[in-house]
């Protein structure tokens, strides 16, 4: 089923970017934004130190050699893209944004208009032999050597009738060894309070969350091979620095986060 | 004390960077690691150095450090005030900056013109961001290679709801759609809006010169001059409507690239007017009356104070309006500015070619330094800021008059702190408006001392107690009816060893304002149960019973009930022998803890007064629910009373009918300050139980006490 670009219903991509304080939303974003802030008032610190965790995961992958990246459930461009960060790093770097939701992607190719080192695909996650044969992948990235799979705050958007361990897994098996899964997911693990109500707005909105434990997450890392933190809450993966956490553990761990090796 | 401490705790560059970078960090997401982001905290702190040094200030340094913060994405909500509070706290402190003379305020100047700039870079950005995703929804719908294509009712829907304003127009400039957002922003509806031409519907209100006309930048549009154009502000709509709004215009090409029509998107910006406006006021000067904001007046008097030789006189006056609301309310806001305004220009023209500075300090407050100012007479000073200020001000045809209440301090630079100079300015001022409007009055410096003079005498209490300069005395409380002592009253009394005397309530109040007095209540207890107990031996008569009165803070003491019982075991007094004074509005003021302490000592046997009973029926509820052995009158009922005795007053009716519903339910009635015979006969009649008072008996020490 298509979904059209809706500027009426609020949807998660300007959502998260109005958290992010980017001015890419409308008023029916900031509104469902701030009514899920006042049952989960930490939700702007948890989504800071999610993004702060795409941030150092991205340079963590330049700096282990991968040059090539799929970011699938890109979302809209905001603060700090992958292609920004990788690119900054290694001006070498390319990246292929996939998103479903054609506003997002409409804006990706905005932004990346004459950046021929960075594309974008308007796709379905679950579509993986359209997205990795796609003519931009195929253009961007070689496929034999690794590549950077980027899985960030979007698994937790499919449900389990999809088999998204599934999913994950055939985009492993199209990938070159040494190639890297990077992934988030938020859990209800650390019940933070005012968590099931927040969830209860999404539930009006057209992208419901399934939320998951920690078992469940770790199990989307198979056949990867977890690297130093392990599977962790978000803000606990290597952090750097003061902004890359809050002071509120549960926020701090909204979100799981890892990054595994295909061997 | 100097008023811009050099370095008291002396600060770095990459100190001040570190902790800065720490707290921006904490506002929003930050695309950079911790170290990259304390290198460009300290370019950036550098630079504002720079600026602050230079004379003048550079304050084109300080809007580039705006636009940059802004670049580097420190724009969450709290990422700007934050960053001001960490740098008005740590620039100061900078060893880099301690040469530079007058640097509060080279600071607070350089740090309003970055929050303003702040405010318009940011303001610029969130309008691009608008535009671009309004311009990306668009080709979501129009691209033709995309493949999920939206139906067109679709897109009719999500584009007549949307809270964005977009008309489409041909290129000629006509509008040829419009959603209903728009309509509402240029104040009519869609069918107007249909079929109207662009630049008839909206224009600037306030055009810059250098910019196109709106008219014009369409036609640049068309024209293919211009790719995308953009405005802010102050849009006038045709209804003469101004709206704070975002747009911006850009051109739709049909599939093979030629341009068909022009899109306008419009959002309303007020909530970032809003922050604007708020960081303004972080600015120095107020906007209204474009004199020096609170700020700004007080690092120029920190400036002036630490400037000054600590001999030299520095006036500050602080002026106030009376009754401005009245003018505000009655005949108008705009009224009311108008007058603020002409206040403003008048009290700057008194002090032209002054070394003095006029500021608005609050809505209707204003404050004047003056500095080196040794001669002036001060009484002519006030006289003529009020005749200068009283001179009607003609608003229309109208002419408004205010009276103004001005506070005046004149003190040496030396040994006085910026706040400690405005604050004698307010007393003053509050002073002065309490006599009536159109008063001024001078820092009266018996005044504070007084008022010093209390505070040094409470820090004493713990020391006089040690060394056993307070002492009890006793009152007899007696019949009314045969004058007969039903209980001695316990009354403290301080002899300092310079031989002056602190009363019983003035020591008690000393004591309940520094929180002593919970400390002192065990000692209070035991003190006046024992001499009790001992003066007792000594006289081996009928003992009459001890009353002690407990303050507000005492009664409400979670430990009272452990307290007396313990003074009660190590006296050796019964507990049928103490009544216990209440103040009734400690009960008022609804601690539970005193209920519960009053249920406590009760059933302990204690014979518990309610003191301070006025003439209402308020604290009856009391009687019924508390067991209440006695209630004392308020002593200024009884002085009333005592200056107009017989009945016409309201008050004494009052009472006599308060006093009998006491009486009904068994609880004795006591009067306090009964000082001649015709008073305890009032008492009588009104149906009183007891008195205390000089008619009865001076308070004295234990052993001559009848
Ligand atoms: C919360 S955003 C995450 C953005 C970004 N990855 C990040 O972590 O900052 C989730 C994004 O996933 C996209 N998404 C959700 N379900 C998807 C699906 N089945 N296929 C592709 N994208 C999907 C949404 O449109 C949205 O833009």
């Amino acid at each position: 089923m298509p979904s059209g670009v809706d500027q009426v219903m609020p949807n998660a991509a300007r959502v998260y970017d109005y958290w992010l304080d980017g001015a890419h939303n409308f008023a029916a974003d900031r509104a469902l934004a701030d009514k899920i802030q006042q049952v989960l008032p930490g939700i702007r610190d948890a989504i800071r130190v999610h993004r702060a965790f795409l941030r150092r995961a991205v340079q963590f992958l330049v700096d282990s050699g991968i040059r090539q990246f799929l970011d699938v459930g890109s979302g809209i461009p905001t603060v700090g893209n992958v292609h920004e960060i990788a690119q900054r790093a290694n001006p070498e770097c390319r990246v292929v944004y996939v998103d479903k939701e054609s506003v997002a992607v409409a804006h990706s190719e905005l932004l990346l208009a004459g950046n021929d080192r960075a594309a974008v695909i308007q796709a379905d996650l679950r579509d993986v032999e359209k997205i990795l044969d796609h003519p931009q992948t195929k253009r961007l990235l070689d496929l034999d050597q690794p590549v950077g799979l980027l899985m960030l705050a979007v698994l937790h958007f499919v449900p389990d009738s999809w088999d998204p361990a599934g999913i994950v897994a055939r985009y492993r098996d199209r990938l070159a060894s040494g190639s890297y899964v990077t992934l988030s997911h938020a859990t209800t693990d650390g019940s933070p309070a005012g968590l099931a109500e927040a969830l209860r707005f999404y539930e009006q909105t057209p992208e419901p969350m399934y939320l998951r434990g920690y078992d469940e997450v770790l199990r989307f890392f198979a056949g990867f091979e977890l690297v130093e933190s392990g599977l962790v809450g978000c803000a606990f993966w290597r952090p750097s620095g003061p902004g890359d956490s809050c002071n509120s553990t549960e926020m701090n761990a909204l979100a799981y986060a890892g990054v595994g090796r295909k061997p | 004390m100097s008023a811009d401490p050099p370095a008291q705790s002396g600060l770095t560059v990459a100190g001040l960077a570190h902790v800065w970078a720490a707290a921006a960090s904490q506002t929003t997401y930050l695309p950079v690691s911790g170290d990259e982001l304390e290198q460009l905290l300290t370019r950036l702190i550098n630079r504002l150095v720079t600026a602050v040094a230079a004379a003048p200030t550079d304050e084109q340094a300080a809007i580039e450090v705006a636009a940059e913060l802004v670049a580097r994405d420190l724009t969450g909500s709290s990422s700007i005030s934050r960053s001001l509070e960490v740098l008005e706290d740590g620039l100061p402190r900078l060893a880099e900056l301690q040469h530079v003379g007058q640097r509060g305020a080279a600071i607070s100047r350089v740090l309003s013109t970055l929050a303003g700039g702040y405010a318009e870079v940011l303001r610029q950005r969130t309008l691009d961001e608008q535009a671009e995703v309004t311009q990306a929804l668009l080709q979501a719908k129009l691209g033709t290679e995309r493949e999920l294509w939206i139906s067109e009712a679709r897109f009719r829907q999500v584009f007549s709801e949307s809270a964005v304003g977009i008309a489409i127009s041909d290129l000629g400039g006509t509008v040829v759609t419009a959603n209903r957002a728009f309509a509402r922003i240029v104040g009519r509806t869609v069918d107007d809006v249909v079929g109207t031409a662009l630049p008839k519907l909206l224009y600037s209100a306030d055009q810059p010169a250098d910019e196109p006309t709106l008219g014009e930048a369409y036609h640049k549009l068309a024209s293919g001059e211009l790719t995308q154009f953009r405005r802010q502000g102050q849009l006038t709509a045709a209804s003469d409507e101004v709206a704070w709004i975002f747009l911006a215009g850009f051109l739709l090409h049909d599939p093979e690239g030629v341009p068909t029509h022009h899109v306008i998107t419009t959002e309303d910006i007020t909530e970032l007017h809003l922050l604007q406006q708020e960081l303004g006021r972080q600015g120095l000067h107020d906007r209204l009356t474009g004199l020096p904001n609170e700020y700004y007046f007080m690092s120029r008097l920190k400036d002036a104070l630490e400037a000054a030789d600590p001999s030299a006189m520095i006036t500050v006056s602080r002026v106030n309006l009376d009754s401005f609301s009245v003018i505000n309310d009655g005949i108008g806001v705009t009224a009311g500015d108008f007058l603020l305004c002409s206040i403003a220009a008048r009290l700057q023209e008194l002090f032209a070619g002054e070394r003095a500075m006029v500021a608005r300090i609050a809505s209707d407050d204003f404050a004047i330094l003056i500095e080196d100012d040794t001669q002036r007479d001060l009484s002519q000073l006030a006289a003529t800021i009020n005749t200068r200020l009283s001179e009607p001000v003609y608003f229309g045809n109208q002419g408004i008059a205010v009276s103004v209440g001005i506070g005046l301090v004149r003190r040496r630079a030396g040994g006085i702190s910026a706040g400690e100079l405005i604050r004698a300015a307010n007393t003053t001022l509050h002073r002065a408006k309490r006599v009536g409007p159109g008063q001024w009055d001078l820092y009266d410096m018996e005044y504070d001392i007084r008022q010093r003079e209390r505070c040094q005498l409470a820090a004493e209490i713990p020391g006089a107690w040690e060394n056993g300069e307070i002492d009890v005395h006793y009152q007899p409380l007696c019949r009314l009816d045969d004058g007969g002592i039903v209980a001695l009253a316990a009354v403290l009394r301080w002899e300092r060893a310079d031989g002056s005397v602190v009363g019983h309530s003035d020591f008690l109040e000393l004591a309940e304002q520094t929180g002593l007095v919970v400390s002192l209540g065990q000692w209070i207890l035991e003190k006046t149960c024992s001499v009790h107990v001992q003066a007792l031996n000594h006289r081996r008569e009928k003992p009459p019973l001890l009353r002690v009165d407990l303050t507000a803070q005492l009664s409400q003491d979670p430990d009272l009930v452990g307290v007396v019982r313990a003074a009660l075991v190590a006296t050796g007094l019964g507990a049928q022998q103490l009544w216990l004074g209440v103040p009734l509005t400690a009960l008022t003021r609804g601690h539970g803890d005193v209920v519960d302490n009053v249920r406590t000592l009760a059933e302990l046997g204690i014979k518990i007064v309610l003191i301070g009973a006025q003439a209402d029926h308020g604290y009856l509820a009391y009687l019924e629910d508390l067991p209440v052995g006695a209630v004392e009158i308020a002593p200024d009922i009884v002085a009333r009373i005592a200056g107009r005795p017989g009945n016409d007053l309201l008050v004494a009716r009052a009472i006599r009918q308060v006093i009998s519903l006491v009486r009904s339910t068994g609880v004795t009635v006591i009067v306090p300050g009964v000082d001649t015979p015709e008073q305890a006969q009032w008492w009588r009649d009104a149906g009183a139980d007891a008195a205390l008072g000089t008619h009865f008996g001076f308070p004295a020490p234990p052993f001559d006490s009848h």
